[in-house]
């Protein structure tokens, strides 16, 4: 029978206020983000977003992809709902040179060419448009992105149902006026908090609005006929 | 210089599995036997003997059609595998290669090495062959057609005097003429004295003396391998299960494995037709997980793909080839970052091509115009170098096609409007809007102009992830 602390050496057992993630973390330059994750967001492994598009969830992961010099590493786009425009990344001053788009229609070619590149060494980051991924299928990119160095967001519209997948963090985004509301719904080593709204008025005053003062009531607006 | 002649009395007949029993090829059109082996001449079969004859010769006289595209072809791959250890060859179609010896020499320390290394290989293609040296290439070759097993260095007397007219490349017109003036052999012909030989033969006749002397010099045009593997081969008998393709499929592998090696190349995709009779052929793609090049891994593959196969016709041939092979990835050994399993950029993007294709890789560049699709285009004129500069406003993420919406949505900014493009057939004229849906996905919308058509809808162009 192993002592307590032998287990602790051997990391099998957890202490509960150890707030230090397993993995190394890289800022995510959201700073209520940054306290509640113990650093940042995780630098290397499996990661899910589950987001409609369209509400800031690359906003917020631009930050964090360029937190660190990269030196010349890939970032790859994996069957995105949409080609990169190349302004907005310019102006959020990613080298255009540095992004690969991915299109396939085969969900497994999709996952080899996922775990190709995790495990390359050469890229920062994947980002993978997909449905639905299995606890296996997750365990074999989890191993890639380990071996590479890398890290995987995989994006996801919001779902219900809740299986226990084997991933380093999970958030669930919603749309906010002001910025985005961040979730944590699973971490590695950490615990599932209550919405983080992200503040970005200063940030991307474009996609935010200035919420109504009191005094001020929306007219209802007309109902359109079906 | 010192040339080798390599002639091929039997292409076919040696690609067909051996056997004890009298066997020949014989021509479609002049019925007549053009290859005959061993047992068939032990029969007392000749060459050019009609098949009428033969077979009254020989009772159980094996017969196979000749294929005028089969020799060709299989020439090539001979001269594929000769090139790993001669250099310089050229291809005489149907059944010759010409080897250039002299530069070879010097790598073999003499004919005599360079000789025995040409013919193991050729005992490993399992083809007969017949080779001559000479200073002269027609010389060579017209020993190597007439049989004559001749390998010397290029101080010993010519040997191809003594040859009749008709092992050379004269058409038969000028060899009875020839024949007609009492000019027998090969030496009586070359020394006449060329103008007197002008006055009776035409002018091909003349210009094959010449090379054939060295007064003129043979126009040469090497060999270059092959940038892709490709094997066809036709079975035996037909097959009606894919067991009896595995051994052949076998040598193919090997010869694919010798051929990525030597390139120290890999490959993900192999593509195997199979060729049925009256049927349209069957096509296999067989992926591998990452490049492989060794031929038994691909073997269990083809043989895993095969056995989830059921023939509903008998397969007559295939053909195995192997559309794109990349540079082996090489391990790089970083001092200071304990990651195994690294690979460049550039390995990484080819690996990923060849399993996808080139379409499904794209590269944003900033292009120089205004219009959103082509602002974007990924196949975009990236060689200009002025790209404008980059606008605000603009979102991450932009659709290939726009989608038409009705949903209700609430403008956040604009309009912006494009209207441009007139000068080639891509108009754009429309105001752009950022929107918001009631989900709050921020959207990039375009109405298009009245002006522009009737179209008064609003489409979701691009979001603002």
């Amino acid at each position: 029978m192993p002592s307590l602390d032998e287990l602790l050496q051997q990391r099998t057992v957890y202490r509960g206020r150890q707030l230090a993630p397993p993995a190394p973390v890289r800022p995510s330059g959201f700073a209520p983000l940054d306290r509640v994750l113990g650093g940042g967001l995780p630098a290397v492994g499996v990661n899910r977003l589950q987001s409609p598009t369209g509400i800031g969830e690359l906003r917020l992961l631009l930050p964090y992809l360029l937190a660190e010099p990269t030196r010349g590493k890939l970032l790859v786009f994996i069957n995105p709902p949409g080609r990169p425009y190349p302004d907005f990344w310019y102006n959020a001053g990613v080298d255009l040179s540095d992004v690969q788009v991915l299109h396939t229609t085969d969900t497994k070619q999709a996952l080899w060419s996922a775990e190709q590149c995790l495990q390359s060494g050469c890229c920062l980051s994947v980002l993978l448009w997909q449905n639905n991924l299995e606890v296996s299928q997750l365990k074999r990119l989890q191993l890639a992105a380990i071996e590479g160095g890398a890290s995987l967001w995989w994006l996801q519209p919001p779902r219900r149902e809740n299986i226990s997948l084997p991933l380093h963090l999970s958030l669930l985004l919603q749309a906010s006026s002001i910025g985005i509301q961040a979730t944590i719904t699973k971490r590695k080593g950490g615990w599932a908090t209550a919405p983080i709204t992200l503040d970005w008025r200063e940030r991307w005053p474009e996609q935010t609005i200035a919420p109504l003062p009191a005094n001020v009531r929306p007219l209802p607006s007309k109902r359109r006929r079906a | 210089m010192l040339w080798l002649y390599l002639h091929f009395p039997a292409l076919q007949l040696d690609s067909l599995p051996a056997t004890g029993q009298p066997r020949a090829i014989a021509c479609n059109r002049r019925h007549v036997l053009v290859q005959i082996n061993r047992a068939a001449q032990a029969e007392g079969l000749q060459l050019d003997m009609g098949l009428g004859l033969a077979s009254s010769l020989c009772r159980n006289l094996e017969v196979h059609p000749y294929q005028d595209d089969f020799a060709p072809r299989r020439l090539q791959e001979l001269a594929q595998r000769l090139y790993l250890v001669s250099a310089d060859i050229m291809l005489f179609n149907p059944d010759g290669l010409l080897l250039k010896a002299s530069p070879m020499l010097r790598y073999y320390h003499g004919l005599k090495h360079y000789w025995a290394s040409l013919q193991h290989e050729l005992l490993g293609e399992r083809v007969q062959a017949c080779g001559a040296t000479d200073t002269q290439p027609l010389a060579a070759r017209a020993l190597a057609r007439a049989g004559i097993e001749c390998i010397g260095g290029d101080r010993q007397p010519p040997r191809w005097h003594a040859l009749a007219l008709a092992h050379s490349d004269l058409p038969g017109k000028a060899i009875n003429q020839l024949q007609r003036i009492g000019v027998s052999n090969l030496g009586e012909l070359v020394r006449l004295p060329l103008t007197e030989l002008a006055d009776r033969l035409d002018k091909t006749s003349i210009d094959y003396v010449q090379k054939l002397t060295g007064r003129k010099v043979y126009p040469t045009r090497f060999f270059t391998p092959a940038a892709r593997f490709t094997r066809y081969r036709e079975l035996e008998c037909e097959a009606d299960t894919t067991a009896p393709l595995m051994a052949p499929l076998a040598r193919c592998l090997n010869a694919l494995e010798d051929f990525l090696q030597t390139r120290d190349h890999v490959t993900a995709t192999l593509t195997l037709q199979l060729l049925r009779r009256d049927r349209p052929a069957i096509h296999l793609k067989i992926n591998a997980a990452q490049g492989e090049r060794r031929a038994h891994t691909w073997q269990q593959l083809i043989e895993l793909k095969l056995a989830s196969l059921t023939l509903d016709a008998p397969v007559y041939a295939f053909r195995i080839s192997a559309a794109q092979s990349y540079p082996r990835a090489k391990l790089v050994e970083d001092l200071f970052n304990a990651q195994t399993g690294q690979l460049e950029r550039a390995e990484l993007l080819s690996l990923l091509e060849a399993k996808l294709g080139p379409d499904a890789l794209l590269q944003p560049s900033l292009n120089n115009d205004h219009r959103p699709e082509q602002r974007a285009s990924c196949a975009g004129n990236r060689l200009t170098g002025d790209s404008g500069t980059p606008m605000q406003q603009r979102p991450s993420l932009l659709l290939d096609t726009p989608k038409a919406t009705a949903e209700p949505l609430s403008i956040i900014h604009g309009p912006e409007r494009i209207t441009t493009g007139w000068w080639d057939q891509a108009p754009v004229m429309r105001d752009y809007y950022i929107a918001r849906n009631r989900a709050g996905c921020w959207l990039w919308v375009y109405r298009p102009l009245q002006r522009s058509g009737s179209d008064r809808n609003w489409y979701i162009h691009g979001y603002f992830s």
